[in-house]
């Protein structure tokens, strides 16, 4: 695989913006990896966020485009801008947010 | 001075070198002792593919990583080596792309004066890098 090569997709129509209409707060990166790049099919995603979104709300989201994700999200780590963070962090536009399967170093 | 302050010193002055590097990682013969004579103690550490992974023979790893997430994790590591051991230098090379059986996918080097910290500070930099860094690995078969 290039180091460089990267194919970005927005997942499954519609499910790529923010739920029930409301307002984008603009568009983050969602860099795939290892096992869940291979449920995807994407290395990255480019997605819209509503105002309030969060890792966890996007992870609902993420799930909810692509069920093959959901019997791997117990083991998921999140990062948000190359740092490891939980449920709870707030999401803005620009940011840089990967799923981190288990990771297998060394 | 105290001795947090005479830890902090040192190890700021620790030497760190994270290299993320693609192919094979090529062991060199010279080990690289930093001036002055203050080590005595070099422990190398070499993770080289095995041929057997997870139950099922390979012909090598394919290794892929979140490079400037892996960096990060791989300086913190060294910060947290830094504060615990008092220890002149430490190289850690990671290799990615396809890792044949039997070459080297990870090279960690620790430079320390004595033999106890270089062993405990190279077993801490693999353990902590099996936990958090963003790497993966994935058998290939032969052609």
């Amino acid at each position: 695989m290039g180091l460089e090569a990267r194919r970005v997709g927005s997942g499954a129509g519609g499910a790529a913006r923010p739920p029930g209409g409301a307002p984008s707060a603009g568009t983050i990166t969602i860099r795939l990896f290892s096992r869940a790049q291979d449920a995807v099919g994407e290395e990255s995603l480019r997605w819209e966020i509503a105002d309030g979104e969060t890792v966890a709300s996007l992870l609902d989201r993420l799930a909810a485009a692509h069920p093959t994700l959901a019997p791997l999200r117990a083991s998921l780590l999140v990062a948000v801008n190359y740092e490891y963070a939980g449920g709870e962090r707030p999401l803005e536009a620009g940011d840089e947010v990967a799923l981190i399967p288990p990771v297998q170093g060394g | 001075m105290e001795d947090r302050t005479a830890g902090a010193l040192l190890g700021s002055l620790m030497e760190r070198v994270i290299r993320i590097v693609e192919g094979p990682i090529a062991v060199p013969e010279d080990v690289g002792l930093p001036s002055r004579g203050e080590v005595g103690a070099v422990v190398r550490f070499e993770g080289r593919v095995r041929r057997l992974e997870a139950g099922r023979d390979v012909a090598g790893l394919a290794y892929t990583a979140y490079r400037p997430m892996a960096e990060r994790e791989l300086a913190k590591i060294l910060d947290e080596i830094a504060e615990r051991f008092p220890v002149r230098r430490v190289v850690v090379e990671h290799a990615t792309g396809r890792i044949p059986v039997g070459e080297v996918s990870l090279l960690a080097t620790v430079y320390a004066g004595h033999r106890r910290e270089a062993f405990r500070a190279c077993e801490y930099l693999i353990d902590r890098l099996k936990e958090t860094v963003p790497i993966w690995k994935d058998g290939y078969a032969g052609e």
